[in-house]
């Protein structure tokens, strides 16, 4: 049912990003655990869905949220709301599937308010880079 | 904050006092089976036993309340075990980050490595940061807290900015130099203690207390979320009289390894 896990180097994902924080000049990082250290895709045969992996240093108990609009629903986690996995509706996004998964990531970050999460961002760019490898290993 | 002797004895003395109530409420279950009339004891036995027997209901459940409380103290408490190892980790990485400063001859105190603990404070309302150990032997007792909340701008301090819900690594460096700020006017020592107080997130007051009780102003800061089972469960930070903040780049993934060893640990209680 699964695909191979992809090692990622978790230190390439992320860039240190000079911001300021309420006025005051800081250099914002990642926390290691929202950076993923491995990806995999393969189709689900019981939901009928692409489904793409994101694997931590830590597990947690997720949730599922759907964005039917996008035929896309999120695994997150339950504490840390961390995106674990995406469930993708192929037939359904078609060809345009990364676009619509990419879009689907936004509007979920935009639930998180003020909160600064890269791992929504280094999930989004992930899915952009990886797609063709994470199909073809399905 | 840690190696208190005090909490070790309460500890392990709580560990005692539950194995002993669970062997004597086995000995107690056991004597109120017991049957003088068809199973005689020798006399210098048998008036302790009636004695049990008689009162054995009434010590049963003093014991299971005693040894409840005892496992509630426990449970309360962060095994000293916990607290060594964990010490000696920070030790570990503060050695590692700081070689250069060591071979130097740079007291440790002036490079620390301290994981803060988010926790209640009663009577004080709300979340708070508060020391669960620090690398070296110096400047361990502290009372130095820092307060959180859902509301960002309640949250205080670099430990705070880490812990607070963005899950991110924070730093702070090339922060203003307050060595001699207890000398200067006080027009500029007040300037400079604000300047200070605004880059790290805190009050001019917590700043100026700090000052006059002889404690450091470290020049950078560096902020780790501290995450156990998904929850968040406090921070780490690494600060420093170095105007750079640590880790270096050729430091970053082994300090990235250490924190998940930690957290690990921590996870295993």
């Amino acid at each position: 049912m699964s695909g191979e896990w992809i090692e990622l180097d978790p230190t390439e994902l992320d860039e240190p990003e000079d911001v300021l924080l309420d006025g005051v000049p800081v250099t914002l990082s990642a926390s290691p655990n929202d950076v993923p250290d491995g990806i995999r895709g393969y189709f689900d045969e019981r939901l009928k869905r692409f489904v793409i992996e994101f694997r931590y240093p830590f597990d947690e108990p997720w949730r599922r949220v759907p964005d039917p609009a996008r035929h896309v629903s999120f695994r997150l986690g339950r504490n840390s709301r961390r995106l674990y996995a995406l469930e993708v509706d192929l037939n359904a996004a078609k060809e345009r599937w990364v676009s619509l998964v990419v879009q689907a990531i936004e509007e979920q970050k935009k639930e998180l308010r003020n909160v600064w999460r890269r791992n929504y961002d280094i999930a989004a760019n992930l899915v952009q880079e990886r797609a063709p490898q994470l199909l073809a290993a399905a | 904050m840690r190696r208190s002797s005090f909490k070790s004895v309460v500890y392990r003395g709580a560990g005692r006092i539950e194995a002993a109530s669970s062997a004597a409420l086995i000995f107690l279950a056991a004597i109120l089976k017991w049957d003088p009339a068809k199973q005689p004891l020798p006399g210098w036995i048998a008036g302790p036993a009636l004695w049990l027997l008689t009162h054995g209901i009434y010590l049963i459940l003093a014991l299971t309340l005693i040894s409840g409380l005892s496992k509630l103290v426990r449970q309360r408490m962060t095994p000293p075990s916990l607290q060594e190892e964990v010490h000696w980790m920070l030790d570990q990485l503060q050695r590692l980050l700081f070689q250069v400063e060591h071979s130097r001859g740079e007291p440790g105190h002036l490079h620390r490595v301290t994981l803060f603990r988010v926790q209640t404070r009663f009577p004080r309302r709300g979340l708070w940061l508060v020391p669960f150990a620090r690398s070296g032997h110096t400047t361990q007792k502290t009372g130095t807290m820092f307060r959180v909340d859902d509301d960002p701008e309640k949250v205080e301090g670099i430990a705070g900015r880490a812990w607070s819900k963005g899950q991110r690594i924070v730093k702070v460096q090339r922060l203003p130099d307050l060595s001699g700020a207890l000398s200067s006017v006080p027009e500029a020592r007040l300037d400079q203690i604000r300047a200070y107080a605004e880059k790290t997130f805190v009050s001019p007051e917590w700043v100026a207390k700090r000052l006059e009780r002889g404690k450091m102003a470290a020049r950078s800061y560096t902020g780790f979320p501290i995450e156990v089972a998904g929850s968040l469960w406090g921070a780490l930070v690494i600060d420093s009289m170095s105007p750079l903040a640590k880790p270096n780049p050729e430091h970053e993934r082994t300090c990235t390894l250490f924190v998940k060893l930690l957290e690990k640990r921590l996870e295993g209680g």
